[in-house]
């Protein structure tokens, strides 16, 4: 499942129309595109929405950061071990700290 | 910045998605519901049957689509009464073809079945069972209808509860005890 816009709105009890409003968009249609997965939100949008269910986007759209997840964590122990072999200054260090604790939190749990 | 970098540990996609259908009269009631951790996804009740035969399996179409579930629950029609049994009978017959093409396995389970998962909490009755649903799952209190008096028919919202009873069960039951459906 990309997004979990649908349960959220459910569970808060509120209606697309209602919805809609608190967006501030003009057209139904468009929560229920974006509901359905035929349509992106835009970034004022999404952080519409992240202010109103009071839920992270991640969270929101949680198909989207599995997906992503693991190319960026990939990605990270790449640059970390780049970093590694470099001459060990303190910007180097802060660079590796830092990617050691995105990569320790994009670990899945088992 | 980022500043709680706990906040980024993440879990891995739920493997089980369960749709459960629990027909009536006027169409079905249906939940998604999401194992480990326990979350209700969807919920609703949908009116087709008045419609066509084909709208209600256009209708489990688009939610089997769109929630792409790893199982779906329904009622045991063998281990029905017999009203309740042609009115399954009913449901299933329209929406064999749908069931079949999707290629999602189909589980069933009797009402005897749910009333051992939830019987260890003193809980037997519909009414009981609902209301312990609504305790756990606070987002459908709103869908609670009234406790049914002897001389009422059922509330139709009643559904969503009876689908989200069967996908408790399956979700509870062991692998042994999952009992896939035969196909028709």
């Amino acid at each position: 499942l990309r997004n979990y816009l649908k349960t959220y709105r459910k569970r808060s009890g509120l209606s697309q129309r209602e919805l809609t409003y608190l967006l501030g968009q003009k057209h139904r249609a468009k929560v229920s595109r974006y509901e359905r997965n035929e349509r992106t939100p835009a970034l004022r949008t999404l952080i519409g929405y992240e202010t109103i269910f009071r839920v992270v986007l991640r969270d929101l759209f949680r198909g989207v950061f599995v997906d992503i997840a693991p190319g960026i964590l990939d990605r990270a122990r790449t640059l970390s071990r780049v970093l590694d072999g470099q001459q060990r200054t303190r910007a180097v260090g802060q660079k590796v700290d830092f990617l050691n604790k995105v990569i320790e939190s994009l670990r899945p749990k088992p | 910045m980022i500043t709680n970098t706990d906040a980024w540990t993440y879990e891995p996609l739920p493997k089980d998605r369960v749709l459960s259908i629990d027909p009536v009269a006027r169409g079905y009631g249906f939940v998604v519901v999401e194992a480990e951790p326990l979350v209700l996804i969807d919920w609703g009740v949908r009116t087709c049957a008045r419609k066509s035969a084909a709208h209600c399996e256009l209708s489990l179409g688009s939610l089997i689509g769109r929630y792409e579930p790893t199982a779906i629950v329904i009622e045991d029609p063998s281990e029905s009464r017999m009203l309740r049994r042609a009115s399954l009978d009913a449901f299933l017959a329209g929406v064999s073809d749908l069931l079949a093409s999707s290629g999602v396995p189909v589980f069933t389970y009797s009402r005897a079945q749910v009333r051992i998962a939830f019987g260890s909490g003193g809980i037997w009755t519909k009414d009981a069972i609902a209301a312990a649903l609504a305790e756990r799952f606070p987002e459908i209190i709103p869908r609670l209808p009234k406790p049914r008096r002897f001389f009422d028919s059922e509330d139709v919202r009643m559904s969503i509860f009876d689908a989200l009873s069967f996908a408790v069960t399956h979700l509870a039951a062991d692998h042994r005890e999952r009992r896939h459906a035969v196909r028709r």
